[in-house]
């Protein structure tokens, strides 16, 4: 799980793997994650141990590429080619432009590359990969501009927002940086990495056959719904308890897949004795067993099998306990 | 390196039918467990089916025989030859334009059914089953889902496939009302026997079947890996059809080899454990009635133990049992413990074979188990579920 030191910075490291090398390897990243570090104190760049300046003055959207193939940087006004980064990452106030940098200190150097001690992860994606990243945090904000994108939208904005935002780069990343046509930058705060990280180890883990196949494809948010209202997944169905009845709920599917019926079961030992049963539910026998049993199809009983909640269970409460009735007979034999 | 499980009664559903028979072991560990390629000293013609010392070949007619087919091949498994099947198919269709590359599977199929598709580039329509709590397959469905194809596309589906007994619920398939709608409708048939082929009887003509796939070591007695293949004679010469490739430079021709086996099969020790075995899967088909009428008899007992109840078929045809458990998982949740406990549980009892983490549900089989062995697992279940042993079954 994740680290995080005494100035709140996370680590970005979980369980052996770093959460960035698990996303890169879910995603097939051809490029590295890149970690951004800014400095506002003169004195950090003397006592810590940094990587080096560059070789000579470049593009901050070049030098994160190059990060991305694994270089590092520590990068000052003076390492930087383009002033809309200079600007953008807070190190030097703007004084004829209106742009709101965000900043209260100027900034003295970004560390760009090392993952530990990050202030922003940035990656390098295509398409299909953001589209992934999308699915795997429930959306992605894309607020961008197309002039002062990497610098600005993928890491300042997220600096200061704490949110991720999807940069599809500006000119000067496409001509000075070195980015292709198909390539974008997203901008993570690291805790919001790590949740990424969880997310792709818990869909590996998915899985309920031996064979580590996963065998049914219940929405999550259904199998979350019904969790709260005290029903637990089985393999592919829900079991719980309601008026002391222990109670199965089997969504059927049609024929193309889509969920359609909602069946309820009480299952019950022969013979059945001291049970009242009303339509619309009816009994089946199974060598040794009573089914109780009736379809409903979703709409008809107002059933929101996403959301539902307390309605959804005050639905499925109504109808077991008022149509399946323990006689008194039945509940002195029970 | 150690057998953590080596004195263990095994209930593993994958294994049970795979542990080889008294005696083999020994035989085979003594007579040929030195050197990998065992089979293969008196090898003249480059493949290892052909072998006539020791009698592969005749091994493999004996097993075509026993499934009442006509040829059989020994294959890396089931799953391969479920692969040699759905290979000899997709280039069946090269020449068949009158067939779609879609193949009708049922909705229990084992994994490697839908690889071996997918290997193939084969695309699937699954045939539902009926859903809980019997999810059981129906061979109408397979008829409405070809026929459906047909109407949709104009043309027929390239294979249909049915689990004989499935990985999941150790449900039968229907196989021979499901061969009989695919010969009147001119669909050729696999019948995955993974788990019954060396348990139950099988007679592939009575199931209408072209091929049929078996895992040795699943439920033959033998070690992994080891399947065999076994089909017709309208079907040999498409799926053991021999490599037809000379090579450019230096004109090599690997006349004796199969292509959709990989050429030449396993020449070791699987394939002999697989011959020793044979007599001893001949003999015990034979008592698989009484074996199932055993293995319900478990199965009732278990359900003798509160809130738990036995998914799929009843009276249950296979003795592959998967109970759902939902008294179980809460009386672990009530003691502050997690799925792992009940495995551990039964491990540290000398049992082993319950998938790890799971209580909700458990699947198992006590096939070839002595009544001694089941009863030591019944009371393990007894004993965790805080149940009593129900009176006149102590």
């Amino acid at each position: 799980m994740s680290i995080s030191d005494p100035s709140g910075r996370t680590t970005c490291e979980l369980a052996g793997l770093t959460a960035c090398e698990r996303i890169r390897a879910h995603l097939g990243m051809k490029h590295g994650a890149v970690g951004v570090r800014f400095i506002f104190d003169e004195q950090e760049l003397e006592t810590q141990a940094l990587p080096a300046r560059p070789d000579k003055p470049s593009w901050y959207c070049q030098m994160v590429l190059q990060a991305a193939g694994g270089k590092q940087f520590t990068a000052r006004m003076q390492d930087m080619s383009c002033p809309n980064s200079e600007l953008s990452l807070g190190f030097r106030k703007p004084r004829f432009v209106n742009i709101k940098t965000g900043f209260d200190k100027e900034t003295q150097a970004v560390v760009i590359g090392p993952l530990e001690n990050a202030d922003v992860i940035l990656l390098v994606l295509n398409n299909r990969q953001a589209m992934t990243m999308s699915i795997l945090m429930g959306g992605i904000s894309a607020e961008f501009r197309g002039e002062v994108a990497v610098c600005g939208e993928a890491t300042a904005q997220v600096y200061h927002e704490g949110l991720p935002n999807l940069s599809f780069l500006c000119n000067g990343a496409r001509m000075f940086g070195g980015y292709k046509d198909s390539e974008v930058v997203l901008g993570l705060p690291p805790i919001a990495a790590e949740k990424v990280a969880e997310r792709i180890m818990a869909l590996q883990k998915a899985g309920g056959a031996l064979c580590g196949c996963v065998v049914s494809d219940l929405p999550r948010e259904i199998v979350e719904n019904f969790k709260t209202i005290g029903f637990e997944k089985g393999s592919d169905y829900f079991f719980g308890k309601l008026c002391g009845w222990s109670v199965r709920i089997y969504l059927d599917k049609d024929d193309t897949g889509r969920i359609k019926n909602i069946t309820l079961y009480v299952l019950e030992k022969a013979p059945l004795d001291g049970v009242l049963i009303k339509p619309p539910f009816s009994t089946r026998e199974r060598e040794g067993w009573v089914d109780i049993v009736a379809t409903f199809d979703t709409q008809s009983i107002g059933a929101d099998l996403y959301s539902g909640g307390d309605k959804l269970r005050n639905t499925f409460t109504e109808l077991i306990c008022n149509y399946i009735i323990r006689t008194q007979e039945g509940a002195s034999q029970k | 390196m150690n057998n953590r499980y080596r004195d263990h009664i095994i209930i593993n559903a994958l294994m049970r039918g795979g542990i080889l028979p008294p005696g083999v072991k020994e035989e085979l560990f003594d007579q040929w467990g030195e050197v990998g390629y065992a089979l293969c000293h008196d090898c003249l013609e480059g493949r290892s089916s052909l072998c006539g010392r020791p009698p592969v070949k005749k091994h493999l007619e004996r097993v075509a025989a026993f499934y009442g087919g006509d040829a059989a091949e020994h294959t890396f498994g089931c799953r391969t030859a479920k692969f040699a099947v759905m290979r000899a198919v997709r280039e069946w269709l090269d020449a068949n334009p009158e067939r779609t590359d879609t193949i009708v599977v049922d909705a229990n199929s084992h994994y490697s059914t839908n690889i071996a598709a997918e290997l193939n580039s084969l695309r699937v329509a699954e045939v539902p089953h009926n859903g809980y709590p019997t999810y059981s397959m129906c061979a109408a469905g397979y008829e409405e889902k070809i026929l459906e194809i047909k109407r949709e596309t104009g043309r027929l589906p390239a294979l249909a496939v049915a689990t004989h007994a499935d990985p999941y619920y150790g449900n039968l398939a229907p196989v021979e009302d499901i061969g009989r709608i695919c010969r009147e409708l001119d669909v050729p048939f696999l019948v995955n026997a993974a788990y019954t082929g060396g348990v139950i009887p099988i007679d592939m003509r009575a199931m209408n079947a072209d091929f049929l796939s078996v895992s040795a070591h699943k439920s033959m007695a033998s070690l992994a890996p080891l399947g065999y293949v076994i089909t017709t004679h309208e079907w040999s010469g498409r799926v053991f059809a021999t490599s037809a490739q000379r090579t450019q430079w230096s004109g090599r021709v690997f006349g004796k080899k199969i292509p959709n086996i990989f050429g030449c099969s396993i020449g070791g020790i699987p394939a002999i454990s697989g011959m020793l075995s044979m007599d001893h899967v001949e003999e015990r088909v034979k008592q698989w009635d009484r074996d199932i009428e055993s293995i319900n008899a478990f199965a009732r007992a278990m359900e003798d133990i509160p809130d738990i109840m036995l998914l799929g078929q009843r009276p249950h045809r296979h003795h592959l049992l998967h109970f759902e458990t939902p008294g179980l998982w809460e009386a672990l949740k009530q003691q502050g413990k997690n799925g792992f406990y009940l495995s551990e549980f039964m491990i540290k009892n000398g049992v082993v074979g319950l998938h790890r983490g799971m209580s909700k549900h458990i699947k198992f089989s006590v096939y070839g188990l002595s009544q001694g062995e089941r009863d030591t697992v019944l009371n393990l279940f007894r004993e965790i579920a805080g149940a009593k042993v129900p009176a006149g079954k102590e």
